[in-house]
């Protein structure tokens, strides 16, 4: 079963070589798979960065500009991090399929849990506040 | 998986297990839900970025690129893929249209026979990890992301 029916202009993917030097590819299904569910994790993290965007935008006057601007930036941050942590975690899960290892602990799951409480308990106590 | 095996003799066609020809599908339209995410947060900082509008328009464009980039080498990727794909599944010498699977009535026996062997591993069929694109988009939302913080601090 090795014959190409459609022609695979194989590229020279030398990025790819270097960030999984070792280890047989996976069934494509679960290659896709992972990609997907880094893209979902991408698309958390531009929410993020759109609400601190938007934070920023649509909160003032009701604040010290201080508090707000520190609470923007730390929610961008939180929003850059995912897309960084999303980033390395599909390398890491792509690494573990490649070499038929356990799949790697979510680290950003927890964090993202906590964080997310947070800030729903800070749009609480602004809302009551103002 | 013995779905396919039942079919017997004259077999109409049933999709294997997890119909192969959907996962690229699937996959490319989660890339252009992303991208257009991306697209849409960069030019909302655009619109929002007031005296800065200078350093946001270079960012969305970069946001914008990036995008373009990822979407044109989808394309490509994603059809290969999807024949690669439909040829590990169903040890067919013709490739299947990813839209074509549940009506060719003339892959029934053969898939009928080979359906349990090959259709469960579908591993002839490698797919190389999207790196670039996932370094590309990453590398987006970073910067816009570092941008809107910078902004945001000095405005």
């Amino acid at each position: 079963m090795s014959r190409d029916s459609a022609p695979e202009p194989v590229r020279d993917d030398a990025l790819g070589r270097r960030l999984f030097p070792d280890g047989e590819e996976p069934d494509a299904r679960f290659t896709l798979a992972n990609e997907r569910t880094f893209l979902a994790w991408i698309r958390t993290a531009l929410a993020f960065v759109a609400a601190g965007v938007a934070i920023e935008a649509f909160t003032l006057g009701s604040l010290p500009p201080g508090v707000r601007k520190g609470f923007a930036v730390a929610v961008i941050a939180v929003g850059v991090l995912i897309a960084v942590g999303a980033g390395f975690r599909w390398w890491r899960v792509e690494t573990a399929m490649r070499r038929k290892r356990p799949l790697p602990v979510p680290g950003i799951v927890p964090l993202l849990g906590v964080v997310a409480a947070a800030g729903a308990v800070v749009a609480a106590v602004l809302v009551v506040s103002a | 998986m013995s779905l396919g095996g039942g079919a017997g003799a004259r077999g109409v066609p049933l999709p294997g297990p997890s119909d192969p020809g959907l996962q690229p599908e699937r996959t490319a339209l989660a890339w252009t839900r992303t991208a257009c995410s991306l697209a849409v947060v960069g030019l909302l900082g655009l619109r929002w970025s007031g005296p800065f509008g200078s350093a946001f328009l270079l960012v969305a464009g970069f946001a914008c690129l990036a995008v373009l980039l990822v979407l044109a080498r989808g394309r490509r990727r994603f059809a290969r893929l999807g024949h690669a794909l439909h040829d590990g599944a169903g040890s067919r010498p013709g490739a299947l249209s990813p839209g074509a699977v549940a009506g060719s009535p003339g892959a029934g026996g053969e898939r009928g026979g080979n359906g349990g062997g090959g259709g469960e591993r579908g591993g002839n069929s490698p797919a190389r990890p999207a790196s670039r694109s996932v370094l590309a988009m990453v590398s987006a939302v970073a910067l816009l992301g570092a941008t809107a913080a910078v902004v945001v601090a000095a405005v």
